[in-house]
């Protein structure tokens, strides 16, 4: 019996001395490692935007590690899927900051995933910046810890208004788009920008749910509005489908978008189709080439993809790049002194140079107007740099 | 709203209308059979999109051509989904609620299937990307494609109603619709018959998914259309084959007509307000004469 409990007891010693080493060796890993949390859409229909978007950031963690990290130690990006649904991004949020212990969160994708996310950034204080998030709502909540790496779809239409007036001509703008948030920030924008480029108007406008897949009778009644234009605020399929819709009713006028919503599965799904169509974008590889620290990013993603990092993957890569960017001038990792750091930041970006307004929303961004072309296969740049009335006036 | 644009309207809605019909066919047919409300019913209709895809895209089918595998791929797996998934569930007698959440967990699992990368993946698919132009009748625009569905949703629901009056099978399936016990009596084997009617809505679903996949896009968001046909299979009376096709008709006319002439953005509240309108005013439906217990 005695000896039996020996034995127990050299074996109680042997896991115990086990368990502490284990737990010794996650503490060293954690301490070896700063753990940003990305939350993104990764599944679903409109996951290609997340994937390109998670693609992205991971290459950034693993550029600035390969230049030996953040404050001498490695990134490690815990990338999560919200399915683009915001209770998914609640889940997603609070695993990453209970469980996972990230000290910044880059994304969600959608401004509804962000908005449903802040009080529990606020509660642990961690600061996010947000993916694409185009719409007013993200930071009009008033959230100290939300940061954008966009420029709002507001002023993206209201760009594309001013840049298809002025280059395309078009004076008569029709307007179909998403019914939820990110679609009124766009319909804001258009509106905006028709009221302040001289000479348009909007002749049409409606709201439709994502899931519509018939727009025989809106493409109707937009068409007999005979618009020069027609703008589409909306990701896909909604937005695919109805591109393709209205070419295959004969229908040759201009189609507008922007790469805020749309994605490399626009051109594919089109085809032919595509061609011709113009877009304002989140960023493109050749107007990032133009900058010193885009040009260094975008020759090592060449390396390893062979071929040029799509807009959103430079969206992924430039937030992951802010949060590194303020965890160095902050000198900490602490959630609170990476937000104080970001508001100060001056971001050498790869897409652009950034500041953020106390909102946390940019101060600048350039916007690049691309072109569909080659069958939906490449997104070509018409200028690196079109700027909204709203912001020019301002 | 322009009462001059309605009959425009009308045309156009009737193309959506016709696979409306398609799908509502194939929730009657399942719910007179089995007395079950089979929510995978949506999901054949994305099955036979993707695998539209397959025939007009990666093997260069023609629609025509494509129709029948594409149908028949999907009444195969409808069938495989009934007799693995749902006849277990049956033997055992079990509740059913227990079956209708099975077809709810079959359609989840479809969908996630034919998402996955190696498969179809989460994008939307785009089965062509030119139209025959359209021609005018009495100064309506008529596009080919709400030709094509009226015509295809037409020979099938013909042929089915052949089908279920004409051939031994098809008295089977009335029977066993009437009272499994007495079908099982005169000696027709129920459980064939409950494949054979699941075949056939799996096939109506597959056929349906195609036209869907052809007309807008092909992938897994496109279930959506065959969840409001489940609106069409109660406007028109729930069990209730030309019924079916009626609150087919009506319904994607009704949807159009609300979307372009009175609210796109309370389109799906006001068309699913008809539903409870009908189910109140005619509890039947527009054709049915009884509803939710099998005739």
């Amino acid at each position: 019996m005695r000896k039996r409990l020996s034995y127990l007891g050299s074996v109680a010693v042997v896991v115990a001395i086990a368990l502490v080493g284990a737990s010794a060796s996650q503490a060293r890993s954690a301490a070896d490692t700063i753990k940003i949390g990305s939350i993104t859409i990764l599944t679903g229909p409109s996951a290609t935007i997340g994937l390109e978007t998670a693609r992205g950031a991971q290459f950034m963690v693993d550029y600035l590690n390969a230049r030996g990290g953040v404050l001498g130690k490695k990134l490690e990006l815990i990338s999560a899927d919200d399915a683009n649904n915001p209770q998914l991004a609640v889940q997603a949020a609070a695993q990453l900051i209970q469980q996972d212990h990230v000290v910044a969160i880059t994304g969600p994708t959608n401004s509804v995933g962000g908005i449903a996310i802040q009080s529990l950034q606020a509660q642990a204080s961690v600061p996010a910046v947000a993916y694409q998030s185009g719409a007013e709502q993200l930071t009009a909540t008033g959230s100290p810890w939300v940061f954008r790496s966009n420029t709002t779809l507001n002023h993206h239409f209201d760009a594309l208004v001013e840049y298809l007036a002025k280059k395309k001509k078009v004076k008569r703008f029709a307007y179909i788009g998403w019914n939820l948030a990110a679609g009124q920030s766009s319909l804001a924008g258009v509106q905006y920008g028709v009221a302040h480029t001289k000479g348009t108007s909007l002749v049409y406008q409606t709201a439709l749910p994502l899931t519509t897949q018939d727009f025989s009778g809106t493409i109707s009644q937009a068409r007999a509005a005979n618009p020069d234009a027609v703008l589409i605020g909306a990701p896909m399929p909604f937005a695919g489908v109805l591109a393709k819709q209205i070419r295959q009713s004969g229908w040759k006028v201009t189609i507008g978008a922007t790469g805020d919503f749309v994605t490399t599965d626009f051109g594919q799904f089109l085809g032919a189709a595509a061609n011709g169509l113009i877009m304002t974008d989140t960023g493109h590889a050749a107007c990032a080439e133009k900058r010193k620290t885009g040009k260094a990013f975008v020759t090592a993603w060449q390396k390893k993809f062979h071929r040029l990092p799509g807009s959103n993957e430079l969206v992924g890569a430039d937030a992951v790049g802010v949060v590194a960017a303020a965890i160095k001038k902050a000198g900490s990792t602490d959630g609170a002194k990476i937000q104080a750091a970001i508001r100060k930041l001056n971001y050498n970006g790869i897409r652009f140079a950034a500041r953020w307004d106390a909102k946390g929303n940019l101060k600048h961004t350039p916007i690049p107007a691309v072109v569909w072309a080659a069958n939906g296969t490449k997104l070509n740049a018409l200028t690196c740099d079109i700027q909204p009335v709203v912001r020019a006036k301002k | 709203m322009r009462v001059g644009d309605l009959p425009q309207q009308i045309v156009f809605g009737l193309g959506l209308g016709a696979i409306y019909a398609l799908v509502a066919i194939g929730y009657s047919l399942v719910y007179r059979t089995m007395g079950l409300l089979s929510f995978v019913q949506p999901q054949f209709v994305m099955l036979g999109s993707v695998f539209g895809y397959t025939g007009l895209v990666t093997l260069d089918l023609p629609l025509w051509l494509a129709a029948v595998p594409v149908g028949v791929a999907t009444a195969l797996v409808a069938v495989l989904i009934d007799q693995v998934g749902l006849r277990p569930i049956r033997r055992r007698g079990g509740a059913e609620i227990a079956m209708i959440l099975a077809t709810v967990a079959w359609g989840i699992v479809l969908v996630e299937i034919v998402r996955q990368s190696w498969a179809y993946g989460p994008s939307a698919l785009n089965l062509r990307s030119t139209a025959r132009p359209p021609f005018h009748l009495l100064g309506i625009e008529v596009r080919w494609d709400t030709v094509g569905s009226l015509a295809t949703a037409g020979v099938l629901a013909a042929g089915l109603a052949l089908f279920l009056r004409r051939t031994s099978s098809g008295r089977a399936l009335r029977a066993v619709g009437e009272s499994s016990r007495t079908a099982s009596l005169m000696g027709i084997h129920v459980e064939r018959t409950l494949a054979l009617a699941a075949a056939i809505s799996g096939f109506l679903g597959g056929v349906a998914g195609l036209l869907v996949g052809y007309l807008f896009s092909a992938g897994i968001s496109t279930g959506t259309i065959g969840v409001k046909a489940l609106a069409a299979a109660v406007i028109g009376g729930f069990g209730n084959v030309p019924g079916a096709v009626v609150g087919g008709l009506v319904l994607g006319i009704f949807d159009n007509v609300v979307a372009a002439d009175v609210s796109a953005t309370w389109r799906d509240a006001i068309v699913y307000g008809l539903i409870i309108v009908v189910l109140i005013v005619r509890v039947g439906g527009l054709v049915g004469r009884r509803v939710f217990s099998r005739v």
